[in-house]
């Protein structure tokens, strides 16, 4: 009814309209990483090849920042005017995505040769539903805090060894001494919501004493309560970490993405916190030189000095192909493409780890300059627990991150969250 | 323009109260307006690597137009798009809606000031109140209205959407200016035999000219500084205007100084006070010839 | 005026009604519909799954909406009784005291709203920093966009700040279309400047003062952009508004993606203008008996 009205309108308004001249074949691709200088530099270089291999065909990449990126996705999926190809972020907006039928089942549409490079990727369980993969994953990368080797020496503390990362109490120390001398232990973004829930789920999942069953999804989901150590050690140890200043008061009002890291490329506090490998190609040039690798990556904190080393490793932008595309099969052919060796020794080259790390030459990531891109592949082939932070949720998260932030305010205690987490979630008994 | 001051400000010259109580009111409030203005100018005329010191926050320790380079170049390489080109594309999103809705809404101002018909104040009230939905609300309906028009990508499509939303306010003003003006004036012109067209053209305008002005300055801002819309009806690059661009600058991944981003709000700055600095003298001899005229 | 209307009424009338209808009321329409069913933003058909008052009745549930609604008063209140008040205030200041560079004046006032909100915000961000400028020169060490008490608060300052110039210039129009038989009358009868402002300038300006004031209501309720990028809503939704918490359910990353929910708070901001409209044709038909 409402698809027949505006057609009318637009046949009476009709002298309005202005076509757009389009090439034979026009691909459109869209990302939120906006600014990521590695997967921007990665991604012209692909097009550049990618067109060139298949003359009359022209691929318009668009990126967006993570703050706009629904207010043009939404708009244009719905209208059916939707790009060929777009990134999905991960987590809620996956199933609304997919059950509304925009994305083409991956897993059919793959020939064992894209299987084979991205081996045990393609079937990552947070980007498949039902046995079927619907994006195709970019970059690998392990979520994690950035500490300045030199602040850390400084303040007199020692590095744990690589993999290992400083407990919650060992942080107040740091931070102590940090504050001592003008500086913040932590830069920490919780305006973005996800520094928060990832951190929370790294901790949870250190103390999950039924590993590798992912009790946190159950917990969402409502099947058993949240009244557990499991969960109130986290929030308890937030709650410490926030109210010993490891983290200025102003973080609260702070995102992540351009506050907390614009601060901590000014060195004004040691650490940065919910980091990643994605910004291993924009980390500060004169610390993250072969003469110079001032940086160190460490996991989140630990609850205590008793627990597995826990990480966060995942996918960061992962591509849908429209369902509904004219190109379909050249879109295709394209995420094929970034998938390839070819695309990923280009990755590499840009400092960012291709996922598709199955299909690299790994001499040539050994030869990598970047100290911080070495450390990278290092930190995602060294074992641990692995914990899920792309969840499904929507309401559960959102009650989560609503209920850490009273903590930090001091609006509600550990135990109000837990019991709204456990009427949110419909846990009953 | 002053014969007008002096003639009220001599009724007002003898009273030194008056005199000093002005002047401190308006100097507060100049100070606070000014400052954060001259710090984000300071901040863009430093060296980058002494952005965050300074003495009194506004004096620069070093000097230097290094910002203003990093900034066009970052509207390079970052945006593809160059700040003179985004410019032209703001000057003309503006102008031409500000020429659409102007111009519509005087004469639908006068139909409503000058007419009575069936359901006048109710199609007014509805007009009033739909100006305050915010304009995420109307997002995603108005993209299919602009996609089935096919004007999606074009200057048409943003002009459209701001008239939609920016006519109910013309109106406002305009009708309210309308009614204000001596209904005399409009007796007198149609005993003259005036017919409604001449009476809105020789009489009317004219004297509201104060009120058009103000108009076109307001229609201009809610136009030039719109983000929402012209981000997601105009995504390609090359038609960008400047809020869209801002917006990305301040808010993306890239690590970009403080010192750059003030240059490149200085840089999309200082042309629009120009223009209006050109304008303002157009401006006020149109309204001073309007409000002489009684 | 009360003529009648002919057809030529109507042609004038209709360039604007059509536009208005095409692109504001068929939206809005379809958005205010839309706040009877759920729609995440990416379906195809918005109005697949009607859940009849299941909105209403979630935001009357959260806590947050009625923060967002008592934020959205105080802006309101800070919009439509500051910013007129503090306007009126410079205009007469301005208009009458007789100032030799009066233009510049105004022009200096005027130049925060040529600036796009991001930018305005950003400045304002890093002026309320807790080493930033503010803290400095009162020399404390407080966390100001982080409070969850005065954050709406700086939020209304940084907004006035800007869009003061805005009312002025408005106000100034105003001014400048003043009868001036009453004030020469007033003069010869020899009153002092307070008599003339308050007895005669401020009436005679009431007009001009209604406007700005529905002006500034209509902003206040719209106003999004200084809220988002001041403090994003926060902390914690704390200093959300409706039009901030309206676009956190339909577009926010890591939001709940929930547009049925937004359109139901758009309801809200709706319901709320309709009626400050109604009221005022109500009054208007008591003053003019």
């Amino acid at each position: 009814m409402f698809k027949n009205i505006t057609k009318i309108i637009s046949i009476i308004l009709l002298s309005f309209s202005m076509s757009t001249a389009l090439k034979a074949e026009t691909i459109k691709v869209i990302d939120w990483q906006g600014g990521v200088v590695g997967i921007t530099d990665s991604y012209a270089e692909f097009i550049k090849n990618f067109e060139a291999a298949n003359p009359g065909v022209t691929v318009e990449y668009t990126q967006y920042t993570v703050a706009t990126y629904n207010e043009y996705l939404k708009p244009a999926l719905s209208s059916g005017a939707g790009p060929d190809i777009f990134a999905v972020y991960p987590g809620p907006d996956v199933d609304d995505i997919n059950n509304a039928g925009h994305l083409v089942n991956l897993t059919e549409a793959m020939d064992s040769e894209w299987q084979s490079w991205l081996g045990e990727s393609a079937s990552i369980p947070a980007l498949s539903r039902n046995g079927g993969l619907l994006m195709a994953p970019q970059d690998a990368f392990t979520e994690e805090l950035w500490v300045y080797k030199d602040m850390i020496a400084d303040l007199g503390f020692e590095l744990p060894a690589f993999g290992d990362s400083y407990t919650v109490d060992e942080w107040i120390e740091i931070s102590a001494a940090a504050n001592a001398k003008g500086l913040d232990g932590l830069m920490f973004g919780p305006v973005e919501s996800w520094c928060v829930w990832d951190g929370f789920y790294n901790m949870a999942n250190q103390l999950n004493p039924e590993y590798p069953v992912d009790l946190t999804n159950k917990a969402l989901n409502g099947e058993i309560s949240w009244d557990r150590d499991m969960f109130r050690l986290p929030l308890e140890a937030y709650k410490k970490m926030h109210e010993a200043g490891v983290w200025r008061e102003d973080s609260l009002g702070m995102d992540y993405q351009v506050q907390a890291w614009g601060k901590w490329l000014d060195r004004e506090g040691v650490g940065i916190y919910c980091n990643g490998d994605w910004f291993t190609a924009s980390a500060p040039a004169e610390h993250n030189t072969k003469d110079n690798a001032n940086i160190f990556m460490m996991s989140y904190p630990k609850i205590n000095g008793d627990v597995p080393m826990t990480y966060n490793k995942a996918t960061g932008t992962n591509l849908g192909v429209n369902a509904n595309s004219d190109n379909k099969d050249m879109a295709l052919k394209f995420v094929r493409y970034t998938n390839s060796p070819e695309a990923s020794t280009i990755f590499a080259k840009n400092g960012v780890i291709p996922v598709a790390l199955a299909a690299m030459d790994l001499d040539i990531l050994a030869a990598s300059d970047n100290p911080l891109f070495n450390d990278g592949i290092k930190m995602l082939a060294t074992e641990g627990r692995n914990t899920e932070i792309y969840y499904p949720q929507a309401e559960a998260q959102k009650a989560l991150y609503d209920g850490i932030m009273e903590i930090f305010l001091g609006v509600a205690s550990v135990d109000d969250v837990i019991n709204k987490m456990n009427k949110v979630t419909g846990f009953d008994g | 323009m002053s014969s007008n001051q002096t003639s009220y400000g001599a009724t007002f010259k003898h009273s030194p109260a008056f005199y000093i109580l002005s002047r401190l009111v308006v100097l507060f409030f100049m100070i606070i307006i000014i400052f954060p203005i001259l710090y984000t100018f300071s901040m863009s005329i430093r060296s980058p690597e002494t952005v965050y010191s300074a003495r009194f926050f506004l004096i620069p320790e070093e000097f230097s137009f290094q910002n203003y380079i990093d900034a066009f170049e970052y509207g390079e390489k970052r945006l593809k798009v160059s700040f003179p080109r985004m410019f032209v594309n703001s000057i003309i999103v503006t102008s031409s809606s500000v020429i659409l809705i102007i111009t519509l809404s005087i004469f639908a101002a006068f139909g409503f000031s000058h007419y009575k018909f069936p359901l006048k104040e109710s199609i007014y009230n509805i007009m009033i109140a739909s100006v305050a939905m915010p304009a995420q609300v109307l997002l995603i309906p108005m993209f299919y209205i602009l996609l089935y028009m096919g004007i999606l990508n074009t200057y048409q499509a943003v002009i459209l959407a701001y008239a939609g939303f920016l006519i109910p306010i013309g109106i406002l003003i305009l009708r309210m200016f309308f009614e204000q003006i001596p209904k005399e004036l409009s007796e007198a012109a149609i005993v003259e035999g005036a017919s409604d067209f001449q009476l809105l053209t020789r009489v009317l305008i004219p004297l509201a000219k104060p009120a058009i002005a103000t108009c076109i300055i307001l229609l201009f801002l809610d136009t030039w500084n719109e983000f929402v819309y012209a981000m997601v009806f105009m995504q390609d690059s090359s038609i960008h205007t400047i809020p869209v661009a801002l917006a990305k600058i301040g808010t993306s991944r890239y690590q970009i100084s403080i010192g750059t981003y003030s240059a490149a709000i200085m840089i999309t700055v200082i042309p629009v006070l120009t223009i209006f600095a050109i304008f303002q003298r157009w401006f006020i001899a149109g309204i001073t010839m309007g409000a002489l005229k009684h | 005026m009360n003529l009648k209307y002919n057809y030529r009424t109507l042609l004038y009338l209709f360039p604007a009604l059509l536009i208005f209808i095409v692109f504001n009321v068929l939206p809005g329409m379809t958005s205010l519909v839309l706040s009877f069913f759920e729609f995440s933003g990416f379906e195809t058909n918005l109005f697949q799954k009607f859940v009849g008052w299941k909105n209403f009745i979630k935001i009357s549930n959260d806590k947050y909406f009625w923060i967002a609604l008592k934020n959205t008063f105080l802006f309101v209140f800070g919009a439509v009784f500051i910013q007129t008040g503090i306007a009126l205030l410079l205009a007469i200041f301005i208009f009458f005291g007789n100032f030799k560079y009066s233009t510049l004046i105004r022009s200096i006032i005027f130049f925060p709203c040529v600036l796009a909100p991001v930018s305005v915000g950003l400045v304002w961000k890093k002026i309320f920093e807790q080493d930033g400028v503010l803290n400095t020169i009162i020399g404390l060490d407080f966390s100001w966009l982080s409070s969850v008490s005065l954050a709406i608060w700086l939020i209304i300052t940084v907004n006035t700040w800007q869009w003061i110039g805005y009312t002025l210039v408005i106000y100034y129009a105003g001014l400048q279309s003043l009868n001036t038989e009453l004030l020469e009358a007033a003069d010869i009868d020899g009153a002092n400047w307070r008599a003339k402002i308050f007895s005669i300038v401020i009436p005679l300006l009431w007009p001009t003062t209604i406007l700005n004031m529905i002006l500034n209501l209509i902003g206040g309720f719209r106003a999004f952009d200084i809220v988002y990028v001041l403090t994003r809503g926060g902390p914690a939704h704390y200093s959300e508004v409706l039009a901030s918490y309206l676009y956190y359910y339909s577009f926010a990353a890591g939001g709940p993606s929930k547009m049925g929910v937004g359109a139901s708070i758009a309801f809200v901001i709706f319901g709320c203008i309709f009626s400050i409209a109604i009221i005022r044709v109500i009054a208007m038909k008591r003053i003019n008996k």
